[in-house]
């Protein structure tokens, strides 16, 4: 199982939002490890200097500083080395223009933020069992949304 | 002996210078011998040639000895031949002549004819010089005993006097040929009764119209016919016959020069030519051609013929004009006034001896000096005397107003002689221009009471008048306007345009018409209407124009702020609906951000809520657990607010795009996304005939997604939900609502429930944002739903209506342009 375990790498500047995605893994069945980051730019920076042992799915907040979530998607769909990586996006906003457009950047699906933490773990349950099943398969619009 | 001797020489006996000479000559020293061996026949020659009258010279013997008589002395002259050559060879005594003489003598000798030489020039040697002699002579033979030739006899005559005077005589003739070539004359020499042309002069040619060969030789009433019928054959004729001379003066001959007959006057004089035996065989004529003097003084005469019948014309004129004439004489001052013009001054018409002062003593005394001064200056200045002054009339002292005008002539010497003129009556005339000036002065005093600016201007554009508002205006005077120009009292900015309408109203003759400021005495513009119209004659010719410029600037400073304040206000009012609209936009912008920054604190609120009641249950009294569930229903709350909010003002904001969709597929989304709720609540939802719309899919879907909740959120609990969908084209004045079109086509959307409905009197109110008109408690909303609904509708260019009725549902209608 071990040998299985999901890497996860979450980009997200807000500690309170890390602190309960970390929980929700803590409670979930799944055996994973999960690596956060603080910004944009030192999401790159890994990303790129790691690019051989890259992540399964990067969960990635859009409001961060210094390089937001929609400049690292373009970033990662336009590098080579990066572009297969699962991206899902995960934040606050639920603004299906903002969802459209980050469809068409190449996210593979969305997840908006539950205020409640049963339906956190639910969400981060599902993706995590997409990620697996779906693996590098191209999104679908109607499956973008996940929702609890 | 002296007998022989005697005898011998009888032949020498007569008397006579050569007779002496010869008998004295030693002729022994010559060939002849001496003078008792000379042969008979010599002796009888010698004898008869000293004895003739008749000049003649002898050679004789081989050597041509020369021998005299005294009557060819004299051809010897003086200080010549003679007498030396007496005795002498003829070759030694005529070496200048020898050549031409030789041939003769020769011939002679040797038995030939005698010669005949007629006024032979033979130049001799006499007097000192050669001289050219003329001689008529014959060389005859004399012949001795022996019959033969032994001498040349000489008879001669010298006839250098006849060929001079034949010479002279000809050599004038020739002058006088050439003189009447050259003449300024014509003259002309006819010869014979034919009078042929034997001579004519350039002159004479050029009367006649032809040239010399035309006429010469010819008689001349063949060369020129045409003077066959004007009694000139019978002058020819008359001289020819009668041998009287004939002249005539201005004599008028009509002559065919270049196939023109042309009328001349000559004066001509024909005078007789008698040949050597005094006969009449020609005639000479003589003549000038008068015909421009003839002409000039015609014309004269044509002239002053004219000349007199004007002065009978004008004299008739001024009587009928009733003007007056007359003439003073500087000198005397005595005045010629003509009958009428004593009249006109009050004089008897015959009355005589009138002087200066006559004239001078009736004017009035007022002008007196003015009638004076004019007749200095006219005199002085050369100019034309031009006066117009009052005269009280001689006869009854009536005031009359006169005109006189006159000219001075000068003599040679510069002084005035005589001041010529005409006078007439004007009173007439200046009564006219009296009433004029009065009728003017009328219309001044009028225009000068009027508080409007009044002008006039000339047919120029001139302005040439003001009333007294304008100076009261400008502060200006009439010189200083007249020196400078009226432009000055206009703004220097309204000059051009002023100047350019002025010039365009004076060359079409339409109305000028322009609003433009002028120059108050304190320095003020204020703003005039001028108008001016032209004045037009019968004939509609334009006199001059009639302007006025009256202030306008109340007028136009409450025009002014009126559109000051018009302008402000639109100004102020775009500036608002800037203001507005971007506050909008902010209020938009601060809607979509603080609602979804809201959400990030609402929703750690909720999340830690969710952990403390999932870990700390058991640690919380029941109390405890019905505030935490409070609390969480107030977040659940907010977090439904927060949504609706960001949902309403992205209606605003995002991309429309419009999509041609039939509304069945919109509404089964929606129903699929409330399939939970419609299970609940066991709603049935009828959709009826769906038709294709042109809308925004997205929009369309939230719409019907708030109205279906709505009916679901306001069913009757006591009956099961049912809610009717339906949809139609029609044109706008089908249906009962006055804001539609009659004649636009229009969708109509009807979604109507059978739920708990609400008063009428809300179907306004129903779509404002957060009206609630149900507690809280009992049915949960946001009061943002309808209002998003009604927003949409808007977006998509249409109308919608509620209708309600309290307790038997809601019926929503909605109208879209097709």
């Amino acid at each position: 199982m071990q040998a299985d375990s999901l890497k996860i790498l979450l980009a997200d500047d807000d500690a309170d939002d890390c602190l309960f995605f970390k929980d929700a893994l803590d409670e979930l069945p799944v055996t994973a490890s999960l690596n956060t980051v603080k910004n944009g730019v030192e999401l790159m920076s890994l990303l790129k200097s790691n690019s051989i042992n890259l992540p399964h799915v990067l969960f990635l907040d859009l409001n961060m500083p210094r390089k937001t979530g929609f400049e690292c998607l373009s970033e990662i769909k336009q590098n080579e080395n990066l572009k297969q990586l699962l991206v899902i996006v995960y934040s606050t906003s639920s603004n299906p223009e903002v969802m459209d457009l980050l469809y068409h950047k190449g996210a593979h699906y969305y997840i908006r933020k539950p205020a409640d933490f049963v339906n956190l773990k639910s969400v981060i349950h599902k993706a995590l069992s997409l990620t697996v099943q779906t693996k590098l398969l191209p999104p679908s619009k109607e499956n973008f949304l996940i929702q609890p | 002996m002296k007998d022989l001797v005697d005898n011998t020489i009888q032949f020498l006996s007569a008397p006579g210078e050569m007779a002496e000479l010869t008998r004295r000559k030693d002729w022994k020293a010559t060939q002849l011998g001496p003078v008792e061996e000379w042969p008979q026949s010599l002796r009888t020659i010698i004898g008869i040639i000293l004895n003739s009258k008749f000049p003649m010279f002898l050679w004789w013997g081989p050597e041509l000895i020369c021998l005299y008589n005294d009557a060819y002395r004299p051809s010897l002259g003086q200080k010549g031949k003679h007498p030396s050559i007496l005795g002498m060879k003829a070759e030694d005594a005529w070496p200048e002549i020898w050549s031409i003489i030789k041939p003769l003598i020769d011939q002679v000798m040797n038995g030939g004819e005698a010669t005949w030489s007629q006024d032979q020039l033979i130049p001799i040697y006499r007097n000192g010089i050669i001289e050219d002699v003329y001689w008529t002579f014959s060389y005859s033979p004399a012949y001795d005993e022996s019959g033969k030739v032994a001498g040349v006899l000489v008879t001669c005559a010298e006839t250098t006097a006849q060929v001079l005077t034949q010479k002279k005589l000809e050599e004038s003739e020739r002058r006088l040929r050439a003189m009447i070539l050259q003449a300024p004359a014509s003259i002309a020499v006819l010869r014979g009764k034919n009078h042929v042309v034997e001579m004519v002069n350039p002159r004479s040619l050029e009367i006649w119209g032809r040239t010399e060969q035309d006429v010469l030789n010819k008689p001349i009433l063949d060369a020129m016919p045409e003077l066959k019928t004007q009694s000139i054959k019978e002058i020819l004729d008359g001289v020819y016959n009668t041998g009287k001379v004939f002249s005539v003066s201005e004599l008028e001959v009509n002559i065919i020069r270049g196939g023109k007959e042309e009328t001349i006057y000559v004066n001509a004089s024909w005078e007789p030519i008698y040949n050597s035996t005094g006969e009449i065989d020609g005639i000479m004529a003589g003549g000038v051609d008068v015909t421009a003097h003839v002409t000039a003084r015609k014309k004269i005469k044509e002239s002053e013929e004219a000349n007199e019948k004007i002065a009978t014309h004008l004299k008739l004129a001024t009587v009928s004009a009733n003007v007056g004439t007359w003439s003073l004489d500087i000198q005397t001052q005595k005045l010629e006034w003509s009958a009428l013009h004593k009249k006109l001054w009050g004089y008897d018409e015959h009355q005589e001896g009138l002087v200066y002062e006559d004239w001078h003593k009736i004017i009035v005394n007022e002008d007196k000096e003015k009638a004076f001064r004019n007749i200095e200056e006219a005199r002085i200045n050369h100019t034309v005397y031009d006066v117009e002054y009052r005269i009280n009339k001689a006869d009854d002292n009536e005031v009359r107003w006169m005109k006189s005008i006159g000219k001075y002539q000068y003599n040679d010497n510069g002084e005035a002689e005589t001041l010529t003129g005409i006078s007439y009556d004007i009173t007439e005339r200046m009564k006219f221009e009296d009433s004029l000036l009065e009728s003017e002065q009328k219309f001044r005093l009028l225009a000068d009471s009027m508080p409007q600016h009044i002008w006039t201007a000339d047919t120029q554009g001139n302005l040439n008048y003001f009333n007294k508002s304008v100076f009261d205006y400008s502060g200006l005077s009439l010189e200083k306007i007249n020196k400078d120009g009226w432009l000055q009292i206009v703004h220097p900015d309204d000059r051009e345009r002023n100047i350019k309408e002025w010039i365009e109203s004076v060359a079409t003759g339409k109305d000028f018409l322009l609003e433009h400021r002028f120059r108050r005495h304190d320095g003020e513009f204020r703003w005039q209407l001028s108008r001016a119209k032209p004045q037009r004659d019968e004939n509609g010719i334009i006199q001059m124009w009639v302007g006025t410029s009256t202030d306008i600037q109340e007028q136009k400073t409450f025009a002014e702020a009126l559109e000051t304040e018009v302008h402000d206000r639109s100004k102020e009012l775009t500036q608002k609906n800037i203001d507005l609209e971007k506050m909008n936009k902010e209020l938009q912008s601060f809607a979509y951000i603080s609602s979804h920054d809201l959400q990030e604190p609402l929703r750690k609120i909720q999340t830690f809520a969710t952990r403390i009641v999932e870990k700390e249950k058991e640690n919380l009294s029941e109390n405890g657990k019905d505030l935490f569930n409070r609390m969480q229903s107030s977040a659940g709350r907010m977090q439904a607010l927060i949504d609706d909010l960001l949902a309403y003002s992205r209606t605003n904001t995002s991309e429309r795009v419009f999509e041609k969709v039939n509304l069945n597929t919109v509404i089964e989304k929606v129903k699929q996304d409330l399939k939970e709720e419609i299970l609940n609540k066991n709603a049935v939802i009828e959709i009826k005939d769906t038709c294709d719309v042109n809308i925004i899919p997205f929009q369309f879907r939230q719409l019907f997604y708030n109205l279906i909740s709505n009916s679901l959120k306001f069913s009757n609990p006591q009956k099961p939900l049912h809610i009717d969908i339906n949809s139609e084209h029609a044109k706008g004045d089908k249906f009962k609502n006055e804001s539609l079109e009659g004649n636009a086509e229009y969708c109509h959307i009807t979604v109507a429930d059978n739920g708990i409905g609400f008063e009428p009197q809300y179907s306004e109110k129903i779509f404002e944002l957060f009206q609630h008109l149900h507690g809280k408690n009992e049915y949960q909303g946001t009061g943002i739903g309808l209002a998003i609904v009604k927003r949409i509708v808007e977006n998509h260019n249409g109308i919608i209506a509620a209708k309600g009725e309290l307790g038997k549902g809601a019926t929503f209608d909605i109208y879209l342009p097709v």
